[in-house]
C-alpha cells in the first residue's frame, strides 16, 4: 500500500514539475471571458459559484460537468494570494487526465483538452513554475471553519451526510444566528436547493448557498472580526 | 511564501485503503496513530500536520475522523475541529471541509470518494472562561 501511494504521489509531483502544467504570471478573466469559456466547453451540466463559502475572499467559479469525462472546475479569486492559500487542497486531485492550470488570480483543474478553452484567453506560456502556497491568516481559517460549520449543519439538517448534528448548539456559539438561519432561510427551501438535496449533490448545494441572497457567508463574515487577530 | 515541494503528497507514514471487505468505510489498516495538536486561546487557529494517507476506492468511500481533548495528560480547553474531505461534482472531486464537532471529543465519517490524499484537520479553542490551550489528539 505504501508503494501504491508513493507512486501516486510521485505521478502527481512529476506532473506538476514536468511542464505539463503550464502557468503564466499575468491576468484574470472578465465575466464575459468566463462566459465565453463556458459556452465553448458545452458542458453537460453547469454548476456556478458566486463566491467561496470557505474563503474570506470574493470568488467566481464553475464546475463544467461532462457525462463522459472529468469535470472542468474553475475558481477565480479577487486576490492573487487566495490561489496560493487554497491550492494545496486541490493538488491530490491531479492525475494524467485531470491537469491543473493556474494564473495570478485563478486556477482550474480538468481534462487537458478542455483546459485549452481557458488558455486562449490567458496565453499560458508553459513556464515551469508551480503554485506557491501562501500562509492563511486567522480570518482565512475562521472563514474556512465557519463555512464547514454552516455546510455541515445544512448536511445534517437534510440528512446529506453522517454529520454530528448534535453539535448544532455548539456551532451556534461559534456562529450566532446559525440555528435561526437553518430554520427560516428561504434559500434552503428553494426548489433548486431541494432538488440538489434530493439528488444528494452536496457540491451543487454549496454552489447554491454561494448566492449572496442565501445569507450563508454573511453568517460567517459577521463573526470574522472576532477571530481576526 | 513557501514553495510547494513535490513531496507534499507523500508526507504521511501510514496509508489506508478506504474500501475493505465490502464496506465503504475507511479502516485503519496502516496502524495509523493519533496525532497531537495544540490550539491557543484567543482565536488562534491551528492547522494540523498531515495525518494518515488514504486511498478512496469508490464514490462512496469515507474517512473516519476521530478526535478528543487530551485531559489525561493536560489541563485543556474544549475545541472545535474541522476535517478535509472530497465531494463529487459530476465525474470529478473537489475539496470540502467538514465540521467534526465542538467540545471534548468528536469525529465523523467524511466523504473522500475516489481520491488519494492525506487526512487534514483544523482546530480552534471553543470559547470558554478559562484561557488555556486546547490539547487535541486526532486521526
Amino acid at each position: 500500500m505504501n508503494k501504491s501511494f508513493s507512486i501516486l504521489s510521485m505521478v502527481a509531483a512529476i506532473t506538476l514539475l514536468s511542464g505539463c502544467v503550464p502557468s503564466s504570471s499575468v491576468g484574470s478573466l472578465s465575466q464575459n471571458q468566463v462566459n465565453s469559456v463556458i459556452k465553448k466547453l458545452d458542458c453537460d451540466e453547469l454548476v456556478e459559484f458566486k463566491t467561496d463559502l470557505f474563503s474570506d475572499d470574493g470568488m467566481i467559479g464553475f464546475d463544467c460537468r461532462f457525462n463522459d469525462r472529468e469535470s472542468l472546475m474553475f475558481r477565480q479569486y479577487d486576490l492573487p494570494t487566495t490561489v496560493g492559500k487554497n491550492i494545496e487542497d486541490w493538488i491530490p486531485l491531479v492525475s494524467e487526465n485531470n491537469k491543473l492550470v493556474w494564473n495570478t488570480n485563478w486556477f482550474a483543474i480538468g481534462n487537458p483538452q478542455d483546459l485549452s478553452a481557458l488558455t486562449q484567453f490567458e496565453a499560458l506560456e508553459g513556464a515551469q513554475q508551480i503554485p506557491k502556497i501562501v500562509k492563511k491568516t486567522n480570518a482565512d481559517f475562521w472563514m474556512q471553519d465557519c463555512g464547514a460549520y454552516v455546510v455541515t449543519s445544512v448536511s445534517g439538517k437534510f440528512g446529506l451526510d453522517t454529520s454530528p448534528t448534535s453539535n448544532l448548539s455548539k456551532y451556534e456559539v461559534m456562529v450566532p444566528g446559525l440555528t435561526e438561519w437553518l430554520s427560516n432561510s428561504k434559500s434552503l427551501q428553494s426548489p433548486e436547493i431541494q432538488s440538489a438535496i434530493k439528488d444528494r449533490d452536496l457540491s451543487k448545494v454549496i454552489a447554491l448557498l454561494s448566492e449572496p441572497s442565501s445569507g450563508a457567508k454573511d453568517l460567517c463574515e459577521a463573526q470574522k472580526s472576532k477571530w481576526d487577530n | 511564501m513557501q514553495q510547494l515541494q513535490p513531496n507534499t503528497l507523500s508526507a504521511s507514514q501510514n496509508i489506508v485503503i478506504s474500501e475493505t471487505q465490502g464496506s465503504d468505510k475507511a479502516d485503519d489498516l496502516g496502524g495509523c496513530d493519533y496525532r497531537m495538536g495544540v490550539a491557543m486561546p484567543g482565536g488562534e487557529w491551528a492547522m494540523s500536520v498531515d495525518g494518515c494517507g488514504f486511498i478512496g476506492t469508490s464514490d462512496t468511500s469515507t474517512w473516519q475522523y476521530s478526535w478528543f481533548i487530551d485531559t489525561a495528560t493536560y489541563n485543556s480547553s474544549d475545541a472545535c475541529v474541522t476535517g478535509r474531505g472530497y465531494i463529487k461534482s459530476g465525474s470529478s472531486y473537489q475539496p470540502n471541509w467538514v465540521g467534526l464537532g465542538c467540545g471534548g471529543q468528536g469525529g465523523g465519517a467524511v466523504r473522500i470518494g475516489n481520491v488519494a490524499s492525506v487526512a487534514k484537520n483544523q482546530f480552534r479553542v471553543f470559547p470558554t472562561a478559562a484561557l488555556i490551550p486546547a490539547m487535541i489528539q486526532w486521526k
